[in-house]
């Protein structure tokens, strides 16, 4: 893809981002609810960035190349997504919250009972581990370290894998353990894993494959390989969903 | 026991979590500061600190509504509480409210 092309469509995709913004800060009540548009688009993006990271753990993790070690090629831009959907994630929060100036307070005045401070803590150490690995994979590639370096890029992997089911499944019930909403009470943890993973290997799909679209070789195999995902975690979300249906006739909600 | 509730307004980040998750929708957002309130609100604490009723008192026309210190037994509101049956909303969730629905 040409710069310029780059150049305009991330423009375009900046400027839709923050008119999005602008109409979600006028809608931060809905109906009854005063979590708005803005929280919708957040828990997105950090779901998003959740499910990014368990598809790269498939590579950095339980070691899966590809038959001809195609992964190889496109871990960096997977773990280069996860960060970027974080980010658009970390806006959108800051812009629904009245005081974003004031979020280092979580971190000071942290409550444990509360599932919104675990959220920020959860979601900070992400983007650590995820900045780390990044430059792990610039610096050394798809290269075996050895010695004693060997442990780092499994064990960075291990805890960025641990970490963003911690923090999607905490996410979920930031929701699910609302009383206040009959309609959101619940275990939602399974739910919110699933379809993380779904945003994830999807979002993933269109940024890596039209970034490496030239490489026409690599892109055969992720076309197959993120299908191959996707058609195992839509029945699951599918199976998930049939059961809100059915739930749902009995709610008081 | 006598429960108290606090709020401190200086580590407040305005997340609006506590006005989604209260079971008796009973906080909401400041419209210039922006950040969650509750009943009784500053002005209604501060009338009732000068040993008046709450405005939602003091405004309903047919008297349907009272407030008053239920541990004085001869208040009006003990008193109406003693005479009238009565239930409180969500009461399951074991939340002791202090706010009481008179059922006839």
């Amino acid at each position: 893809m040409k710069r310029a092309t780059i150049t305009v469509l991330s423009l375009l995709t900046i400027i839709v981002g923050l008119a999005l913004i602008a109409i979600g800060f006028t809608k931060k009540t809905v109906h009854e609810v005063s979590w708005g548009f803005l929280i919708v688009g957040y828990t997105m993006f950090a779901l998003m960035a959740s499910g990014s990271t368990v598809v790269n753990s498939i590579y950095a993790l339980f070691g899966y190349k590809g038959p001809k070690e195609e992964l190889a090629s496109s871990i960096k831009l997977g773990v280069l997504f996860s960060i970027a959907a974080l980010v658009p994630g970390l806006l959108t929060i800051a812009a629904d919250v009245s005081r974003p100036w004031d979020f280092w307070k979580i971190y000071v005045y942290f409550n444990v009972d509360s599932n919104i401070a675990w959220m920020v803590v959860l979601y900070t150490i992400l983007m650590a581990l995820l900045v780390v690995e990044l430059v792990l994979f610039i610096r050394t590639g798809s290269v075996e370290l050895t010695g004693s370096l060997k442990w780092i890029k499994p064990v960075v992997a291990t805890l960025a894998l641990i970490t963003t089911l911690l923090a999607s499944s905490n996410l979920a019930q930031v929701f699910g353990s609302l009383i206040s909403v009959p309609g959101w009470h619940g275990l939602l943890a399974p739910y919110f894993i699933t379809v993380a993973i779904l945003l994830g290997a999807s979002g993933q799909a269109l940024f890596v494959t039209l970034t490496l679209r030239d490489r026409t070789e690599i892109v055969r195999f992720l076309a197959r390989y993120y299908g191959f995902i996707l058609t195992l975690a839509l029945p699951v979300l599918a199976f998930f969903l049939f059961w809100n249906i059915v739930l749902a006739r009995r709610s008081v909600a | 026991m006598r429960l108290a509730y606090l709020w401190d307004s200086t580590k407040c980040i305005g997340c609006m979590a506590c006005v989604v998750a209260c079971p008796y929708n009973a906080r909401w957002v400041h419209p210039s500061t922006l950040v969650p309130e509750k009943c009784p609100g500053p002005t209604c604490i501060g009338i009732i600190k000068e040993g008046e009723k709450s405005i939602c008192v003091s405004v309903c026309p047919a008297n349907a509504r009272d407030f008053g210190d239920i541990d004085d037994p001869k208040s009006s509101i003990s008193v109406k509480i003693f005479r009238n049956k009565t239930e409180r909303p969500l009461e399951p969730l074991g939340t002791e409210p202090k706010y009481f629905i008179v059922l006839g």
